[in-house]
């Protein structure tokens, strides 16, 4: 029963966790406001794209576009389709149904586009996935830009400010709980499998087509409810803010953090969205790092991978090193 | 019945045919191997049963059923598990999770039934805990249930692949060259590994075996291939007396 209770009492303290900053985020300045926020939709992004990259093996450089279709689609639905279906909700309580509703619609619409990009993905493999979902990122991206009542590249501005710090951990809390069940399941090993080896997976009887399809589509998913987050706490949106870059830097914290290795990247999603703002205040014997902070994590970034190129908490066999592997049924003779 | 029959299989990459014609029964509860040179299509063969290849010409049916049009993992479903030439254990996951995997395919607990893993999630998790374990425990591999995979030595590791292919509740095991890499006694174990396997579990073996000693050792038939075809099958005596068998892999007499 303890094992089927630990999973639960973790999402709870999440919740528990996103209450407390919550009540906690009113008495700070919005600066500090801002960067625990993207801290909290970055981990999102990189929790989610840790199915695809790490646990599924799947190399994808497509997350922002995943994101921009979350982002717009949410933002759609509350400032166009919310008033029409459940009047003028701003400052009511019904404003969090408006928002749980857009992410939703968002994340689905972007789900659905991740089976059209996890399709590619069953030819393809390696560099070539890489490439076709960083072309896919990139069309996602020019599309919006060239569609008018989108606002073009200038975006959509005036998106009501619906995502509270409650919204955002209790979500994150979801999609770790999310993933952390289904990579234990043994539904979900199938996933790591096709990671390890897609040839000896197919012959052990696992549908590899399917697991890669849901991969995409839940990483899809998540980050389009992400992408929703950001819209409704930005308050604009433009196409420029889901760029390439954008997919590289989730990238990072999931390599950074360890692929597949979840805590490890949420970590890394926390460390490398604090350290560039971190470093702009940051003064040693004088010298102000604000001017070449970047190149100060770049340089964090590469001494990292050289003493750590499995990751923060990467090729870590935790059942091993804390013994807590369950008790054999059969017992050793 | 047979269990697994070959009608006249031709497999060609572009001009060349990697195995002409083969036709081959193979029967419930036996214990057959395939030998021939290097080149001589041995593990086209198990490729093309195991849907890795589609057979360029002819037809295989297993249990009675065609199985040509079924895709790799649907012929691992219907009870045709393998192992590899070149190990392929799934390295990053430990030894227990290589053989859940195996579970994979009959579990009842879909996607959403595993994130939630209430009810009867539980029960088949435990169930899948206890065949783990029962396994691992029969082949002496309990203590490193939680080892990553390619954390084994060479020896565990074919034997892991096995204890893999087993969980797969498979009818028919193929196993490629098991034997590969093994020093004598290892060899000796082995051989009495593949019978025991035989024996408990009641299924059909066939194996691509290089080593003469463990093929004649255990083997009830042999068939011999060369340059994709068929040129010997029998008892490992009566290909031993085999003269076509002889100069496949001594070379023409000459007089």
């Amino acid at each position: 029963m303890n094992k089927v209770a630990r999973p639960y009492l973790f999402l709870l303290l999440g919740i528990i966790i996103a209450f407390g900053l919550s009540a906690w985020a009113d008495g700070i300045n919005p600066y500090d406001q801002r960067i625990v926020m993207s801290i909290g939709i970055n981990m999102i992004l990189a929790a989610s794209l840790n199915l695809i990259n790490g646990f599924t093996g799947q190399f994808s450089l497509g997350h922002a576009g995943f994101m921009s279709i979350g982002a717009y689609g949410a933002a759609i639905f509350t400032t166009m389709i919310a008033p029409g279906m459940l009047g003028e909700v701003a400052g009511t309580g019904m404003q969090d149904v408006a928002l749980f509703m857009g992410l939703l619609f968002g994340g689905i619409i972007s789900a659905l586009i991740g089976v059209l990009v996890g399709i590619p993905s069953l030819r393809l493999k390696g560099d070539y996935l890489a490439i076709v979902t960083l072309g896919f990122g990139e069309i996602i991206r020019v599309i919006i830009q060239n569609i008018p009542s989108l606002g073009g590249s200038l975006g959509i501005a005036n998106i009501p400010r619906y995502t509270t710090f409650f919204w955002v951990f209790f979500i994150v809390a979801i999609v770790v709980f999310f993933i952390q069940q289904l990579t234990k399941s043994t539904y979900g090993q199938g996933f790591l499998a096709v990671r390890d080896d897609e040839i000896a997976a197919e012959a052990m009887g696992v549908n590899t087509t399917r697991y890669k399809v849901e991969a995409f589509v839940i990483g899809a998913f998540f980050a389009g409810v992400a992408g929703g987050l950001y819209g409704h706490y930005n308050e604009l949106i433009r196409p420029a803010d889901f760029d390439f870059l954008k997919s590289v830097e989730i990238i990072v914290m999931v390599i950074l953090g360890g692929m597949g290795s979840t805590y490890g990247v949420l970590f890394a999603a926390a460390l490398l969205t604090y350290v560039p703002e971190f470093l702009r205040g940051f003064e040693l014997f004088g010298v102000k790092f604000d001017s070449f902070r970047m190149s100060i994590y770049s340089l964090i970034l590469i001494i990292l991978m050289l003493t750590r190129p499995q990751g923060l908490f990467g090729g870590i066999n935790f059942k091993k090193l804390m013994k807590v592997g369950r008790k054999s049924v059969v017992g050793n003779q | 019945m047979s269990l697994l029959s070959l009608n006249n299989v031709t497999i060609r990459f572009g001009g060349l045919t990697a195995v002409g014609n083969l036709t081959e029964t193979f029967e419930q509860g036996s214990l057959s191997g395939i030998i021939g040179p290097n080149g001589a299509g041995k593990t086209t063969v198990f490729n093309v049963i195991t849907g890795v290849y589609d057979p360029t010409e002819g037809g295989i049916t297993f249990g009675g059923r065609d199985i040509v049009p079924l895709k790799p993992y649907q012929i691992a479903n219907v009870g045709i598990a393998r192992t590899f030439q070149n190990i392929r254990l799934f390295g990053g996951m430990t030894v227990s999770d290589n053989i859940r995997v195996a579970f994979n395919n009959n579990a009842k607990s879909g996607l959403f039934a595993s994130v939630v893993q209430l009810f009867n999630y539980q029960r088949e998790e435990e169930n899948y805990h206890k065949q783990i374990d029962h396994l691992l425990d029969m082949f002496g591999m309990l203590d490193k249930r939680n080892e990553m995979a390619k954390n084994l030595n060479y020896g565990d590791q074919r034997r892991l692949e096995i204890v893999r292919a087993l969980a797969c509740k498979p009818k028919l095991l193929l196993l490629d060259e098991p034997a590969a890499g093994m020093n004598p006694t290892e060899k000796q174990e082995l051989m009495k590994l593949i019978r025991y396997i035989r024996d408990t579990f009641n299924i059909a073996i066939i194996l691509i075996e290089h080593d003469m000693k463990v093929v004649m050792g255990i083997c009830e038939r042999i068939t011999v291939l060369d340059y994709g075809h068929k040129i010997a099958v029998g008892t490992p005596d009566e290909v031993k007396a085999n003269p076509k068998v002889i100069e496949a892999y001594l070379g023409e007499p000459t007089h």
